[in-house]
């Protein structure tokens, strides 16, 4: 059986078990559900979600990627409700910025337009 | 042909636009809807990044499920989405409803001047990918 790291596969960080280090009795978890599943994330966006989680947020960006996300950036503005963070949205007009909104819809409400 | 994924949820597809004025940009998360003749941006972020949709002379009536209004036309210096570089795009300054969760909607306007292909099962938008900077307007 040829080892997990040679097959291409990303080895696991110390401390962390996986399939193959487990003894033969002990059960394979679930895999953890990625909370973010189904966003484009950058590595800088997924930070800036688990810090302000649920809540409209104004990056100050520094980079972008192509797909116009931010990929180096940090928080100036946080706000549970979008009416008030767009209201300090003014404050920053000779900045670049980035609006995102951190949670996820609710399953109660159907969006129609 | 370039492809470009959207954050998926529940079945909307949401992607990343940017509004140019000079040197700044807003960058917004639009829901794209192809049930909109329009794109829509609130108030509130064309005014961050240096327009003024009260001073518009130039209106459009718009209708949606909530009724009839006439809204501001706001010609955007530059408008970026899923690649592509749109100059002088006359959006809709309108805004939406406080618990829809995204800033605006991506229209029909936009998506068929660039020739968009939405992947409805991958939830992907895919550009020709021509290079045109600069379409030509709508006939």
């Amino acid at each position: 059986m040829k080892h997990p790291t040679r097959t291409g596969r990303k080895a696991a960080a110390p401390g962390r078990s996986t399939n193959a280090t487990r003894g033969p009795s002990q059960k394979a978890s679930a895999p953890a559900k990625d909370p973010f599943e189904g966003r484009v994330l950058t590595r800088c966006l997924r930070e800036i979600y688990r810090q302000y989680p649920d809540q409209w947020v104004l990056i100050e960006c520094r980079k972008v990627n192509k797909d116009l996300r931010v990929v180096d950036g940090k928080v100036v503005a946080n706000a549970t409700s979008r009416e008030k963070i767009y209201k300090r949205l003014l404050d920053f007009r000779d900045k670049d910025i980035a609006i995102e909104y951190t949670g996820e819809f609710p399953d109660t409400i159907a969006i129609v337009f | 042909m370039r492809r470009y994924r959207c954050t998926v949820f529940r079945n909307l597809f949401l992607t990343s636009a940017a509004l140019h004025k000079g040197p700044r940009s807003k960058f917004i998360r639009l829901l794209v809807d192809t049930g909109s003749q329009f794109t829509v941006v609130p108030p509130a972020i064309l005014m961050a990044a240096g327009y003024d949709p009260g001073a518009q002379a130039d209106r459009q009536p718009l209708v949606s499920v909530t009724g009839v209004e006439s809204v501001p036309v706001v010609v955007v210096d530059r408008f970026s989405c899923l690649g592509e570089v749109h100059r002088e795009f006359a959006v809709l300054s309108h805004a939406l409803p406080f618990d829809a969760y995204v800033d605006g909607i991506l229209g029909m306007d936009f998506l068929r001047r660039f020739h968009f292909k939405i992947d409805t099962r991958n939830g992907t938008i895919e550009s020709p990918g021509t290079g045109r900077r600069r379409p030509r307007p709508a006939g």
